[in-house]
């Protein structure tokens, strides 16, 4: 089933709440998911198996910590924090490259990159082995599938760009995995109380008089 | 930028109806009814199509004969008198079919790129009825409950931008007459409006035959849409932010080139005389059973009388003579006279503020990304500038944090808790930027201010909500409401009253602190009758002699 861009965004944008992120991860969250999918991109398997994983669990261990690698102390870096870290550290890439640690579901660290790339007003090249990305901040080009976990990943300034993938206004996720993201995106929603219907919570309960 | 300001605001040129009815007259857009299938009970299809300059839009309506007792206003309702879908192009056949398997059921259906807009409207059940017997006996409608309730139907939710699956604004942006905002829903409210006057007609006709008679033009013409809006509406001003401060800088812009105007020529001062005038008779025409709603009326109606006799004999030479008249206007009149006077200035001066309306998207969409470079210095000084009011309360008091937004399970639409007497604090959506700012100083105080917005969100990621939004008002001035949106005494009404302003609705009428019937489009003119001279002054009505 299609899916308009509005639509993955605001599902992304819930469910990783859902899962445990601060809001203003979960708003990075949606933006990526949205820059993905208008990029031909299917986030979604991979934001459901993140948001799985780190579901419960510490964020901190999930963080990347500053360093020679960019790594986390849990061992896995969740790809929206170092994501985030990347994109609000995106002037230093002017000076040097930039070396991530293992990461999970890292399709959704490349949206950041663009992000970065955007900021710092030239293309940037993602490495990892077996593939690579480029982007100018605006297209994305990919070669290889960057849909597992990957050992480590590199971001630098490149003076390639690559032809970027088709724009995509309609997203076409994959069923399962939206599905996944609806039951972490419900648990945004307040069950309904007793107290809340006293309290009158719609306010507009109101006999529809005239 | 106060709530009880924000509660205030009025309809002006700027307003997206009127950005509309404007481009429509100007670009001389052609209405007209393809199908009418409706049966004697109102059920059945119908198709109006509209042709502007460059593309084609339809909107295909579907009549439901609905039991009374399952009309609701409520947005979770599941059942209308009539559902519309309005549609890039012209539907064929299978377009329609599928429309017919979907629109009908409204939230619950599923919607193509095809579709811009998806609505639903149900019968005023005190007027519908009594109109369409008159009018089936050959008599006119009693003018008096027509006057009270102003419509004959109201919608319930408008969805566009996506909602459903339906096509995302981003899309199509880039077409002229959907650069400002709304433009799409405006529109396919305006057919709304069209279709149940044909409507209205086609059963007094089923009803009466012969004797039927159509309804008197200049009673159609006030008639307007109802609409009952709750508190869906309520946080849309803070969830965009960046496009909110589009809408208010618009005005505020508008506001300024007309102040420093220099002298006022015996036109433009004639035709701000005529709106006021008539300024007068919309506001005698504004009913509300709530309290604050009335005594705010009354006084507007005093202010009005006081603008008059305030530029009785008003010399045109005056230096900025709008500008003196609204710095008078700061110590004589109430807020609601204040906003209405800043709306009025506006009208004699289409050349110079009309264009603003092109500026008030968001061409970002509500993206912004953080400057992770930026000083904390730099970022406690934009903290204190924009949200020093909320440094200014005290947090610990119960009766500061008395309210929590958030979406229930069981109607999936926003809500407004009692934090202090519910569960619901985990559950609570992001709508307390005074709070959630206060929280990020705090922290921000404990940091070198020589250190970046990125190394303390890198520590701090909880606060990064806050400081986007403390960082989106570097741009956006307007972006945030002065106020405590989660406070006691805070009424939901003013943040639906500025959005709702800003569409072009008149006629507030709020029935609680969280849930108001307003009227769109009341005094337009019908397609077809629409032109130059009609498309901007349909707000103010005539007075009665």
């Amino acid at each position: 089933m299609s899916r308009s861009l509005n639509e993955v965004e605001s599902i992304a944008w819930k469910a990783a709440r859902g899962a445990g992120y601060p809001w203003g991860i979960a708003e990075e969250a949606a933006a990526a998911m949205r820059w993905l999918a208008g990029r031909g991109i299917d986030g979604c398997p991979a934001l459901a198996s993140l948001l799985e994983r780190t579901d419960g669990s510490n964020l901190d261990d999930w963080s990347p910590e500053p360093g020679r690698i960019w790594s986390a102390p849990g061992g896995v870096l969740c790809p929206l924090m170092a994501g985030a870290a990347l994109s609000d550290h995106a002037r230093q890439l002017q000076q040097c490259a930039r070396e991530f640690g293992q990461m999970a579901s890292p399709v959704l660290f490349l949206p950041f990159a663009g992000w970065a790339a955007a900021t710092v007003g030239a293309n940037l090249q993602v490495t990892w082995p077996g593939g690579s990305s480029f982007t100018d901040g605006d297209g994305l080009a990919l070669q290889g599938d960057p849909g597992w976990d990957l050992g480590g990943v590199m971001v630098a300034v490149s003076g390639e760009m690559l032809e970027a993938r088709p724009r995509a206004s309609r997203a076409f996720p994959d069923p399962s995995a939206w599905d996944r993201l609806g039951e972490l995106a419900r648990r945004v929603h307040a069950p309904a109380s007793e107290a809340s219907r006293r309290f009158g919570a719609g306010g507009a309960d109101g006999i529809d008089d005239d | 930028m106060r709530l009880a300001r924000l509660g205030s605001l009025h309809q002006s040129r700027l307003s997206f109806m009127r950005v509309l009815t404007r481009r429509m007259a100007c670009e001389n857009w052609k209405f007209a009814r393809i199908t009418f299938d409706l049966d004697e009970r109102g059920t059945g299809r119908a198709i109006y199509r509209v042709d502007g300059p460059e593309r084609t839009y339809s909107m295909v309506a579907f009549g439901h004969d609905l039991p009374d007792e399952m009309r609701s206003d409520r947005v979770i309702a599941e059942a209308w008198d009539a559902t519309f879908a309005l549609l890039d192009g012209v539907p064929d056949e299978t377009d329609v079919e599928r429309l017919a398997a979907n629109v009908p059921l409204q939230e619950a259906g599923r919607y193509s790129e095809r579709e811009l807009v998806v609505s639903r409207a149900n019968r005023s059940s005190r007027l519908w009825e009594h109109a369409v017997k008159a009018l089936a006996a050959g008599m006119q409608p009693d003018a008096e409950q027509l006057d009270a309730v102003g419509y004959l139907m109201r919608t319930t939710a408008v969805y566009g931008s996506g909602k459903f699956g339906a096509v995302d604004y981003a899309d199509i942006r880039n077409r002229p007459e959907f650069a400002a905002p709304f433009q799409a829903e405006m529109l396919l409210v305006y057919l709304i409006r069209a279709f149940v006057l044909d409507l209205l007609e086609h059963l007094a006709r089923c009803r009466g035959g012969e004797q039927a008679v159509v309804l008197d033009r200049d009673t159609a013409r006030k008639l307007g849409i109802g609409n009952a809006t709750g508190l869906g509406m309520a946080p849309f001003i803070v969830n965009h932010a960046a496009l909110f401060n589009n809408w208010i800088a618009a005005r505020e812009e508008a506001i300024r080139r007309v102040r420093s105007v220099p002298t006022a020529t015996e036109a433009e001062l004639a035709l701000f005389r005529d709106r006021l005038r008539r300024s007068e008779a919309l506001v005698r025409d504004w009913r509300s059973g709530h309290s604050v709603q009335r005594a705010k009326v009354e006084r507007l109606q005093l202010d009005l009388q006081l603008i008059k006799a305030r530029i009785e004999g008003w010399p045109t030479d005056e230096n900025c003579p709008w500008d003196r008249l609204v710095e008078w206007s700061e110590a004589a009149l109430s807020e609601e006279g204040q906003e209405c006077l800043a709306s009025l200035i506006l009208e004699p001066y289409g050349t110079l503020v009309d264009e603003l309306s092109e500026g008030m998207a968001d061409p970002s969409d509500g993206d912004f990304r953080i400057d992770g470079s930026m000083s904390l210095a730099e970022t406690c000084g934009l903290l204190r500038e924009h949200y020093g009011w909320a440094l200014g309360i005290d947090w610990r008091m119960p009766e500061e944090t008395a309210r929590a937004w958030y979406i229930s399970e069981e109607k999936l639409e926003p809500r407004l808790g009692q934090r202090h007497e519910e569960d619901i604090a985990e559950f609570e959506q992001p709508l307390s930027p005074g709070r959630d700012a206060v929280r990020a100083h705090a922290d921000l105080e404990r940091w070198s201010p020589a250190e970046s917005v990125a190394a303390f969100l890198l520590r701090h990621p909880e606060h990064r909500h806050a400081i986007r939004r403390v960082q989106v008002c570097r741009t956006a001035p307007y972006a945030e409401i002065h106020d405590n949106t989660i406070g006691a005494s805070m009424l939901p009404i003013d943040m639906m009253r500025a959005k709702l302003s800003f569409f072009g609705a008149t006629h507030f009428d709020p029935k609680s602190d969280r849930w108001v019937r307003i009227r769109m489009y009341a005094g337009a003119p019908y397609p077809g009758e629409l032109d130059l001279g009609n498309c901007e002054d349909w707000v103010y009505p005539e007075p009665v002699a």
